[in-house]
């Protein structure tokens, strides 16, 4: 007798229930893990390439960062991050403004903020 | 008197023949969990060429995905220390200060590149011209001053890239006229875009995506098997992350240049950093340019090429190559080649 077969005679009923259900689990986990895990929660604040600050986006707070020309000073409230401080000459990552997810770059003073996780909401790069 | 069996079977409800059912199942969810983890991707992003550059890799190991990131980035370090326009030890530097004395031998890549940015000008009837930094830095974007015409006027004689010579056999650049700079910054990103890539590949990376700002360059697939998926930056929008389109990138660059990088509003006019070399001012017509190739190092230079050279120009140049296009004119239009129709998913419409 072969071995499939003689486990598949020696189980009960409820065995097998059990197994189809462990297995549809598994299977679905392939498509639920990101639905259940939450993403998107968090801002890392990084100084020339390395992390300084990984925050929780929905905790309100101010945080200073002090990169190569000086101090940027990022905000956290409502969900949403801002610069209003920031060494840059143009300070376009002050112009920005509110950021809900995505990325805010301060060039010259090195700092990246990454608001909501990796990317730029569902997008790989940027051009332009 | 009840008669027993030869082989008793187990009896099913047993505990053993339920935990075993139970074990199986945990192992099919512990082998589709591994197959999860296969591939994944890992990002790093550093300052370098004065701007943020960020490498994807898929890999299915940690450990060799940071490795080949970081040999990436080496080379990129490489690029900048031999062609930066502004770093006196490059070989770009020694060509602005000695090569309209003498001939100045330089590298092979050096050589390629210079070559490779005078057939783009050639093919773009000096749209893109990499003498232009003799007038690009009259202009000062921090302090928001423009030129008056007649240095203008007095500098543009020196903008041409014909005066650039090159010869192969000695390996030497010669400038024809003293005063001329050359600054390749226009087509640098994506050279470096490319190089990176060649790096990753050779590491055995499978897929990556390399933006050297937005010049980007992409190759394989994503761990779920879709392609690279970019935006492209709305020019008149609110930031960075504001983007007017998408596009799905499999083995191809792309770049973008808009009148939103460098500039000022000076008497209701935007003065931006997209100098037609021909004239000495702005370019007028277009505020964003998107060309799509399979080398970054076209790209980059087309990008600014067309830009300059209108919507009409532009698109015909791009039909010419064989590359994509988008052209976004200065009512907002959208202008594209044939090729790239449907490709594109617009997020907005035509202003």
């Amino acid at each position: 007798m072969s071995l499939p077969r003689e486990l598949f005679e020696e189980t009960t009923l409820y065995d097998r229930i059990l197994f189809v259900a462990l297995l549809l689990l598994s299977v679905s986990s392939f498509f639920l893990v990101g639905e259940i895990i939450p993403s998107g929660g968090t801002v890392t604040i990084e100084v020339d390439g390395r992390t300084a600050y990984r925050l929780s986006l929905h905790d309100d707070r101010v945080v200073e960062v002090r990169g190569p020309i000086g101090v940027t000073r990022v905000e956290i409230s409502n969900s949403r991050v801002r610069v209003t401080e920031s060494p840059g000459p143009r300070k376009l990552c002050i112009r920005q403004g509110w950021t809900e997810r995505g990325v805010i770059i301060c060039l010259p003073n090195r700092v990246v903020i990454r608001v909501g996780g990796e990317g730029w909401g569902g997008l790989d790069a940027i051009s332009g | 008197m009840q008669s027993r069996s030869r082989n008793p079977r187990p009896d099913p409800g047993s505990l053993p023949m339920r935990l075993t059912s139970a074990l199986l199942g945990l192992l099919v969810i512990l082998v589709s969990s591994c197959e999860l983890r296969k591939e994944r991707m890992f990002r790093r992003s550093e300052f370098l060429m004065d701007t943020i550059v960020t490498i994807t890799v898929v890999s299915g190991s940690k450990g060799k995905a940071d490795e080949a990131i970081g040999k990436a980035f080496g080379e990129l370090e490489r690029l900048e220390g031999l062609l930066d326009f502004f770093s006196p030890a490059s070989e770009i530097s020694e060509i602005n200060r000695e090569a309209s004395a003498a001939p100045v031998r330089v590298s092979q890549e050096t050589f390629d590149l210079l070559e490779r940015a005078l057939e783009v000008s050639e093919k773009t009837d000096g749209a893109f011209d990499i003498t232009v930094g003799a007038v690009v830095s009259l202009y000062d974007f921090q302090g928001k001053k423009s030129p008056p015409a007649g240095l203008i006027r007095e500098r543009l004689p020196l903008v041409d890239y014909r005066n650039v010579i090159l010869d192969r056999e000695t390996m030497t650049v010669k400038l024809a006229r003293e005063g001329m700079l050359i600054d390749p910054g226009g087509i640098t990103k994506g050279y470096a875009a490319d190089r990176a890539v060649e790096v990753l590949r050779s590491e055995g990376i499978r897929a990556a995506l390399v933006a050297v700002a937005g010049d980007i360059r992409g190759y394989g697939s994503k761990p779920d098997g879709s392609p690279w998926r970019i935006g492209i930056r709305d020019p008149r929008g609110k930031g960075r992350e504001d983007v007017i389109a998408t596009v799905e990138l499999k083995d191809m660059a792309i770049s973008t240049s808009g009148d939103y990088e460098r500039f000022f509003i000076q008497d209701g006019k935007r003065i931006h950093h997209l100098i037609d070399p021909r004239t000495g001012y702005p370019a007028r017509g277009v505020i964003s340019a998107t060309v799509l190739a399979p080398l970054a190092v076209y790209t980059d230079s087309l990008a600014t090429a067309l830009f300059i050279s209108g919507v009409e120009r532009g698109l015909e140049i791009a039909e010419t190559l064989g590359f994509d296009a988008l052209i976004i004119d200065d009512e907002g239009g959208y202008h594209m080649t044939e090729s790239l129709r449907g490709r594109v998913e617009f997020t907005k419409g035509a202003v």
